[in-house]
Parts: C-alpha cells; structure tokens; sequence
C-alpha cells in the first residue's frame, strides 16, 4: 500500500514538475509548482519524515505559491507568459521523452545491480532537539540564507520601483 | 582565548553589522561609505586571519572549534577554524577587497545592492570554510551561490541575465549531484559530521556498501567539480564572467570558484582521500582542464572570456596538486590558489581600466595600449608571466610546488605533463600581450588615458604582491617547515 | 666580504635595472651611463673573484638553506669567472655602442632595463649552485628577450619575439622536468651536493633540451634567424655574444663539471652538433639578408662550441670555453657592424648593398678582423680555439664527425667571403650612405682589434679555461 501511494505521488511530481517548466503561462506554472510540492510533501511523510513534510507543504507549497501569485497580481499582469522567443516546443518536446528514458534505465539499473538498502536509523532525538541544540550551525546559516534571499530579490526588483 | 573567540565570530558576524548598516542608514550617507566600509571589512579579515595564523604557530593549536551562540560547549554541528581555513580566510579578504576597489570606479548606481550581496558573499564564504558538517557545508554553499547569481545580473542587462541563468542552471545541477551524495552517506552512516563519516564508512567489506559510498564520491566530486568551473563542467563560466560587471569577474573568479568548488574537492579529500579512485579521478580532471582550458583561451575575442578559460585552466592545476594526496599538495593547492587570486586580480583590473577607459574588450580592435595605459601594461605583463609560471614570481614557486609534490608522491608522469602544458598559459597570454599592449597604437585610441585612481592603486598593489611574494617564497617555506606543515 | 662580492655583482645589474626607469624619465644621459656602471659593477666584481681564485680562493655566497632541496648559494669558480669576464665585457661594449644605435627610438627606457637585467640574469646564471636558480636565470633572460626582440613593436616583430619566447621556455619546461628527475633521485636540487653523482639518460636528454633550445642548436634554431628583427645590439647581445653562450654553458656546468652521463651521449650529442652545423652552413650560403647570414652563422658556431664540450676529454673542454670567449667577441661585432650598415641604408637585402667599403671603411676594417676571427685564421683567437675542437674530436676517433666540422669550417669561410664581397666590395650603391656614429664605430673596432689582440694573448684565457677542468 504504502509503495503504490509512493510510486502514485512520485509520478504526479514528475508530471506536474514537467509541466511547470512546459506551460506558458506562468500561474499555471506556478500551481503545477505546488502540486508537485505536495506531491514531494506526501513522499516525505509516507516515507517516515513528518516535519519535513509539514515544512515542504507549508513553505513549498503554500508560502511560495502566495508570494508568486501575489508578485504577479502587482505586475498588473494576470496573463503574465513566457516570452515567445524562449518558447521553443520542439526542445521542450525532447524533455518528457528524455525524463521517462532515463526512468526506465534508472529503474532497470536498479533492478539489475541488486544492492541491499542498509537501514536507515531512526533519529533517536526529538526533531525540536536536534533543530534548536545540536545543529546551532545550520540555524545561523538558516538565518543567512533567509537574509540572502531577501537582499537577493530586493536587488533584482529594484529597478521596478525607481520605473513605476 | 578570548580574543580568539571574537575574531572568529567577527569573522561570520560582522558582514551582518554591515549589511544592517547599510540598509538603516540614510541612503546618502549609505551610498557614500558604503564600499570603503566593505574595504576595512576585508582588510580586517586579511589582517585577523594572518594574525591568527600566526598565533596557530607559536602556540602550538592545530584547530579551533566553536559554537555561534553557546560559548562555552561544543554541540554536534559546529565551527572550527583550522590553518588552511585562515590561509583561505586571507585570501578571501584580499579578492574581496580587489572588488571593491574595482567596484569604486565601476559600479556607479547600484552601490547599495553590490554591498548588500557582498556581504552575504563574505558570510557564506566564511562559513563554508569553517563547517564541519556536509550539510552546514551546503548551507552554506548555497548562500555563496544565490550571491552570485544574482551579482551577475545586478544591471538586469540581457546579457547578465542569461549568463546568471546559465549559471544557475548548470549550477543547480551540480547541486542536485551533491545532494544525492549526501543522500548516499546519509544513508549508511545516519549523520554527516566530518569526524563521523570517514571512519566509519571506509572499512567495510561489504560490496554494496562499497558500491554505495564510490557513487556517493564521484557525486560529491561531480557537484563540487561543476562549482569549480572543471572540465567537463566548466561551459558556464565564460558566459558569467563576460556579462558580469568587472568587479563581479574578480570575484568569481578570484575566489568564489576556489572556495565552493575546490574547497568542497579539499573537503572530499580529506574525507575519502585513501581511496584510489578519488585520486585518479582529481589526476584526470585536473590534466584535460589545464590542457582544454589553455587551449580554449588561445582562439578568444573578448578579454574577460581569455580571463575564464585560463581560470578554467589553473583550476586544473590546483585539482592536480590535490591528487597528489599528500600534504605537501594540499599546501602547493593552497599556495596556487594564493597565487591565482592575485594574478587572476590584477588581469580583471586590467580589464576594467581598460573597459572604465577605452570602452571595449574586444581584444581585436585593441592595440598598442602600453604607451597610454604603463601602469595597466606593466601589471599586465607581470600577471602573465606570473601565470605562465615563470620564475622569480609567486606563480612559478606555487607550480614548482605542486610538481614536487606530485613528483614526490609518484605521479611523475602527471607532473611532467603539466610542467609541460604551461607553455598553452604561455601562448594565449602571448596572444593577449601582442593584441592588446605590446604593439603599435590602434587606431581611434588616441585619447586613451590612464586607468584611474583606485584600479590604478589595485593594480600597482597586486603587482607589488606578486613580486614580493615570488621574491619572498623561499622564506616562506622556510616559516612553514618550522610550523611542522611541510 | 668575500659573499658580499658575489652578491653585489649579481644584484646591481639586476635590481638596478628597474632603477633605470626612473632615471630614464629625470635625464637619459645619467640613464645611459648608470646602465653601464652597473654592468661595471659585475665586471669588477668578476675581476675580484679572478684575482682570489689566482690566489687559490674561491668566493663564495650562502649556502642558504631551504627546505625541499632548495639550497641556494653564488659560487665564482673558473668556469663562472670565465664566463661573466667574457659576457661582462662584451656587454659594456654593446652598450656603449647602444648609445649611439638606440637613442632615436622611442622605448629607450625598457631596453636600457632590460639590457641591464639581462645581464643580471646572467651572472647570476653563471655563479648558481642550485639547478633551480638556474632555471630561474634562465627563465629571467628568456623574458629579457621577448621583451628586446619586440623593440619596434611591429606586429611580425612581436610573433617573432612570441615564437623565441615559446620555444626557448618550452625547452626550458623539459628541461626543469630534467632537473625534477634528479630531484626524484636525490632529493636535492644542490650542485654542491650532487656533484660526481650519475643521472638517468632521460634526465639528460630532457635537460639537453632546454640547452638546445636555448643555444639555437638543430632542430631547436629556427627562432634565432627569425629574431633577426630586433634592433642590432639586441641581436648582437642575446644572440651572438650572451644569451646563446647560456646553453652551451649549461651544458659544461652540468655534464662536464658536475654529472655523470651515461658514455652514448659522447656519441649523439656530437652527432647533433654535426647536423646542426651542416645544416645552418648550408642555410648561410643561401640567405640574402645580411642579419640572416650572420645568425646562421652564429648556429653553425655554436654547433661547434657543442661539439667541443661534449667530447669528453679535456681538450675538448679547454677548445669549447676558448671558442665561447673568441665567439662572443667575434660575431657580437659582427652584428655589429651589419647594424651600423642598417643604420644608414635602412635596408637588409643583401642583392641591394654593395661597395660599402668606400663610404664606411672603418667598419670594414672592424668586419674584416671579426670575420677573420670566425673564420678560424691565424693568428686570430678564433683560430686556436677551432684547433683545439678539431684536434679533440680526433682524439676520441670519431674521425668522420671531424670531416664533417671541416666541411662546416670550410662553409664559414665561403659565406663569410660572400658576405663580405657582396656588402662591401664593387660599385657603391648608396654613394651617400654615411659612416656610423664615432660611439657605434669605436665599439666595433675595438671589438675587432680584441678579437685579434686575444689570438696574441691567447695563453692567458688557456690557463683560466684549464682551471675549469
């Protein structure tokens, strides 16, 4: 049961991550972009990762979605597209095909060479414990990265604001 | 200790100050001291980490572990500062500081934004160095990335654009190869610490956990090669150099390929050095990316676009001193990585002088500039020769260095071989002297005049370095035998 | 005392060069002669360590150690001596008569610089004791001659100097991987340490190539005619008197003073020297430049220097050193002389020159009394030195290599002849042209009467040459 509910769920990601690099239309590009992140979301959960879930759906697929369609409605322009020259559908054809090609050699190699998954442990550690004591160094970085991201856009939308 | 204690979290703390700073403040007054308090930044970092360098010696430390918020305790995830981590440390400083003093003549409007990225730069490199676990090493690793792409395409030109993008793209790539790597450790040891791994995953027997752990390293190495601008992943680099602003270009190249990329192979050296294959596989990249880097150089038009592939090239050299395996070559990649970020300096403020002057880099329409621009043409010539590792400057100690090295631990062959293909260095810079400088005056360049204050005070500097430091060498080394790391 | 000597001759010339530039831009006359100075400055310092060798004591600088086999250290022994003597005095020469030659060109600053490093380099070549700061030298004079040969800075010019660079530093790349087989062997880069011990043939044939590629021997030569391009002293310093001569001393440094070679290479190197000799003789006959003649010649002689060195036997030693001595002066006032003939018809072509003797016969004197020298006609020094050669390569029986040198010898003369009949024999072609200035004429002229004097003399530069071996 749980297999078929990973396999179901890593197909829509595939599909919907397929389609968001495909679509024109770019808040179509964006919902494809949530599904598929909670599609990842519901891997992570069946596969024994509770928090990482609950992180990728609210941050991944609900935060990031917001702040998308919010910037697109500020630009005024809800029919928002990829501009046509980098709108190629004879190389964009090639990607589906390559994607479920390189599955299939994937999948095959994996039956082929027969290894033994070593088991994962469980972490023994509550989550919050592990966050917040043992990994002081990742939560600066964290802290950074979110400060980087920041400057980040600021920078590249600035030109908006001195425009209009 | 104490004072220990405060320079290394000054080191991850204060570029945090500063971008506080220049966001509150006014903007006039922001805009103004902005990039000369960026500049006592680095120069601090150059100074502290030379300092602490020193005190490493006398006293005898080897590292220094730390926590970011609880002093006293060492938790699983933590900071350590160890020498190379301090030699890196100054040579980020001083290619920041390059920057800067190229950013003073060349970025006119965006002066806030530059700051703003630089410092997170600053941040992400300086924690790259000092994490002691794969993953803080992504964090951080990301931080570095996110930074330059969008330095790339601070102007919004579409040329800066699309190089920022194809950055990104192969960029994330190699991230998704280091990603799995992780995966694949994670997998069988249940952590990532630097202490943790090495030991425990090396010694078994068992075949398909052997099989596992070689994919995770030739993930590793993929990743952190496509970071580094190595053949077979070194096409976006080009591209991003070109369209970047000058002052960007420097730091790219200068140092930003060296500590994400070769920084990360040092770290998967370290780790899972007694493997063969790791040595092999750094042997092989190492030589086709000198050679293929050398050779790309020699058919260019656009000067930044020379300055990549012969990134591309000494990025190969520094490879090959790490297969050497041995101490010694970690030091001769070390001091290479010295070497190229002031060499690879002073020909990308040759190329903002000139951008900043004569407007152009195409190097087919340059000609004969030495006449009007000396100081340029001078530190030109003696980047080059510097490069080409002729002696006596730094360039040509730090290749004699990774040849010993390589010759002392078997790889003759490999040494030989890229003794030999510095003469490639030789004739793309050849090339670029006979087009640009050494040469009779092109026409409309009549009125070109000298490079101006700050890139002419960057590049009279970075000569002085180069020379000093070729001159000094041996003393050097001598410094490091008695420090006990050769 | 006795380091400092040392030191100070190596380090005047070649700190003080960038001191030149300086001086350049407040007075060019102060320039030009603070330029000479400094070579003055190692001529005298050579002079010191002639008189204390006499006296039996050899001047020494540092050793200094290093760590990774990098002991550095001077050291004027006979061979040093010899050679700095020899380039000392010949590069005071071609300075004075720069004086003359460059100062209607622009640039003039650079060239004084690196004439002056370059000779430098040179001492600094001569009295290393460590395989690297021989590499180091050499590399230093390899740039020197990039940056000379491009003196007028036209774009073939420029690829010339570009092709020289590439081909003497390539040579110089195999060499070091040369030096780092020794190095793998003994861990150590010190001649003083190596010396008397025996190395791998592929270490010598590395290390061979650098020599040839640096002494312009068969198939390394074609960037020496081609170099023809630079300015006349430049042509006459690095590629007559000087920078050639580095190769062929390495070769005596390293082969002869210090390693052991296995016994073919008194066999193929000869061989070497033998092709490279017919085939730039051969080269001379043909050429129609007056430059290309000489360099060719210049090929042809070093071949023969080579052909001494590597006999073997001490002879052949004593031969080679008094040919590098008698070389240098002969044919660096030879290119002398073809410059001062340059000068005033602004032209190379041989089939456009003719009766010169008329209108400069000062210089023919002084190409008459070079050309003698070359030629190996007593009682010029040229002559005792090719004896000796001669008489060596006999002495190993290797006969028919000896056939071939006196064939080459023969050519000497032939094209030397021709050259000089067709410049400056018949009917004057620039009736107008007028003798060089009285600086560039006394240069070459006093090279001349050296080259003769020194055939008179000639058992002084014997005796320092047989405390070589």
């Amino acid at each position: 049961m749980e297999n078929i509910i990973i396999y179901v769920s890593l197909a829509a990601l595939l599909v919907c991550g397929v389609l968001a690099v495909m679509l024109r239309s770019i808040i179509k590009d964006a919902i494809c972009l949530a599904a598929a992140s909670a599609a990842l979301a519901i891997i992570m959960y069946t596969l024994g990762a509770p928090w990482a879930a609950l992180f990728e759906v609210s941050v991944c697929a609900g935060l990031i979605t917001v702040i998308f369609i919010s910037g697109i409605s500020l630009s005024h322009d809800t029919k928002a597209e990829v501009r046509r020259e980098y709108d190629d559908k004879r190389r964009m054809g090639v990607l589906p095909v390559v994607l479920v090609v390189a599955g299939i050699v994937m999948i095959g190699a994996g039956a082929a060479i027969h290894f033994e998954m070593p088991v994962a442990q469980r972490l023994v550690q509550d989550f919050r414990e592990v966050f917040w004591n043992s990994r002081q160094a990742d939560i600066w970085g964290q802290i950074i990265v979110m400060l980087t991201g920041g400057t980040a856009i600021s920078v590249l939308i600035k030109e908006e604001k001195k425009k209009s | 200790m104490n004072m220990l204690n405060l320079t290394v979290h000054a080191m991850l703390a204060l570029p945090l100050v500063v971008l506080a700073a220049n966001n509150l403040l006014a903007k006039q007054t922001a805009r103004k001291i902005a990039l000369y308090v960026c500049a006592a930044v680095a120069f601090f970092q150059i100074a502290s980490s030379v300092t602490l360098f020193v005190m490493y010696t006398r006293y005898g430390i080897t590292h220094y572990d730390f926590n970011i918020f609880d002093p006293g305790q060492v938790s699983a995830d933590y900071f350590s500062v160890n020498r190379l981590d301090l030699f890196l440390m100054v040579c980020i400083g001083i290619v920041v500081f390059v920057s800067v003093m190229l950013a003073l003549e060349t970025i006119k409007d965006h002066k806030r934004s530059y700051v703003n990225l630089l410092m997170c730069l600053l941040l992400g490199m300086n924690g790259m160095v000092m994490a002691t676990d794969l993953f803080s090493l992504y964090v951080f690793l990301e931080i570095v990335g996110i930074t330059s792409f969008v330095m790339i395409a601070m102007f919004r030109s579409k040329v800066g654009l699309e190089g920022s993008f194809k950055y990104l793209v192969v960029s994330s790539l190699g991230i998704v190869l280091l990603l799995s790597g992780l995966a694949l450790i994670f997998m069988q040891t249940g952590t990532l610490d630097f202490k943790a791994i090495g030991e425990s995953l090396l010694d078994t027997q068992d075949s398909s956990r052997r099989a596992l752990t070689y994919s995770a390293v030739v993930l590793m190495i993929s990743g952190f090669a496509v970071k580094a601008g190595a053949v077979p992943f070194h096409s976006w680099l080009p591209d991003a150099h070109q369209s970047a602003d000058t002052a960007v270009s420097v730091l790219l190249s200068g140092i930003v390929i060296k500590i994400a990329g070769i920084y990360g192979l040092i770290v998967v050296l370290d780790l899972f050095g007694s493997l063969e294959a790791v040595r092999i596989i750094y042997q092989v990249i190492g030589l086709v990316s000198t050679i293929t880097g050398a050779v790309l150089a020699a058919r260019q038009h656009h000067f930044k676009r020379i300055a990549a592939y012969s990134s591309v090239s000494q990025m190969g050299y520094i490879i090959l001193a790490l297969s050497s395996g041995t101490t010694l070559g970690v030091v001769g990649a070390a001091a290479h990585i010295f070497s190229h970020a002031i060499f690879k300096s002073t020909l990308f403020s040759n190329a903002a002088a000139i951008h900043e002057e004569v407007g152009v880099l195409d190097v087919t329409k340059l000609g004969g500039l030495e006449k009007k621009m000396p100081i340029t043409a001078f530190s030109s010539v003696i980047a080059f020769l510097s490069t080409a590792g002729v002696p006596p400057f730094c360039g040509f100690w730090s290749k004699l260095l990774i040849v010993i090295a390589l010759w002392k631990s078997g790889d003759t062959v490999w040494a030989g071989a890229a003794l030999a293909a510095s003469i490639f260095t030789a004739v793309y810079f050849l090339r670029l002297q006979r087009k640009v400088f050494f040469g009779k005056l092109a026409d409309g360049m009549q009125d070109v005049r000298e490079a101006k204050n700050s890139i002419g005070f960057i590049e009279a500097a970075l000569t002085a370095v180069t020379v000093g430091a070729g001159l000094l060498f041996p003393f050097a080394l001598q410094y490091l035998q008695t420090a006990g790391i050769i | 005392m006795n380091s400092n000597i040392l030191i100070a001759g190596v380090c005047t010339p070649l700190f003080g060069a960038f001191l030149l530039v300086l001086l350049g831009k407040i007075n060019q006359k102060l320039r030009n002669a603070c330029s000479l100075a400094f070579v003055g400055v190692s001529l005298c310092c050579a002079v010191a360590a002639l008189v204390s060798l006499l006296n039996g004591n050899v001047l020494a600088a540092g050793p200094w150690e290093f760590p990774l086999g990098l002991t550095f250290g001077f050291r004027a022994d006979a061979l040093a001596v010899f050679m700095a003597l020899t380039a000392c005095v010949v590069s005071m020469i071609i300075i004075i008569y720069s004086y003359g030659y460059i100062k209607e060109y622009p640039n003039q600053n650079e060239y004084y610089m690196m004439v002056t490093l370059f000779i430098g380099a040179m001492t600094g070549l001569v009295y290393s004791t460590n395989l690297i700061m021989i590499y180091i030298f050499w590399e230093i004079s390899s740039l020197c001659c990039w940056r000379l040969i491009g003196f007028y800075r036209e774009e073939m010019m420029i690829r010339r100097a570009d092709k020289a660079f590439v081909v003497t530093v390539l040579g110089a790349l195999v060499m070091l991987i040369g030096f780092m087989g020794v190095y793998g062997e003994y861990g150590t880069f010190d001649l003083n340490v190596l010396s008397g011990r025996s190395i791998p043939s592929w270490c010598v044939w590395c290390i061979l190539c650098g020599i040839l590629s640096k002494s312009a021997t068969f198939p390394l030569h074609s960037w020496l005619p081609d170099a023809g391009v630079a300015p006349s002293p430049v042509t006459s310093l690095l590629h007559a008197a000087v920078l050639v001569k580095i190769g062929v001393f390495a070769y005596v440094r390293l082969f002869v003073k210090c390693f052991e070679v296995d016994e073919i290479f008194t066999t193929a190197v000869p061989v070497i020297a033998a092709v490279s000799a017919l085939v730039s003789a051969g080269a001379a006959l043909k050429a129609n430049d007056i430059k290309r003649v000489v360099a060719y010649s210049t090929i042809s002689q070093l071949a023969f220097i080579l052909l001494g060195l590597s006999c073997g036997n001490e002879v052949g030693t004593v031969g080679g050193l008094l040919y590098i001595l008698a070389h240098s002066v002969a044919k660096g006032g030879l290119f002398l002389c073809c410059g001062i003939v340059e000068h005033a018809v602004h032209t190379k072509d041989m089939s456009k020159i003719s009766g010169m003797i008329k209108t400069m016969p000062k210089t023919a004197v002084a190409f008459i009394l070079c050309a003698l020298s070359v030629m190996g006609i007593p009682p010029f020094s040229g002559f005792f030195a090719k004896y000796l050669v001669i008489e060596a390569i006999v002495q190993t029986g290797q006969l028919w290599i000896a056939a071939v040198f006196i064939v080459g010898a023969v050519m000497t003369v032939m094209y030397l002849v021709r050259l000089f009949v067709k410049v400056f024999l018949g009917k004057p072609s620039f009736p107008k042209a007028k003798e060089g200035s009285p600086v560039m004429v006394a240069s070459v002229l006093l090279l001349g009467v050296l080259a003769l004097v020194l055939g008179f003399v000639i058992a002084a530069p014997t005796q320092l040459a047989m405390e070589v071996i």
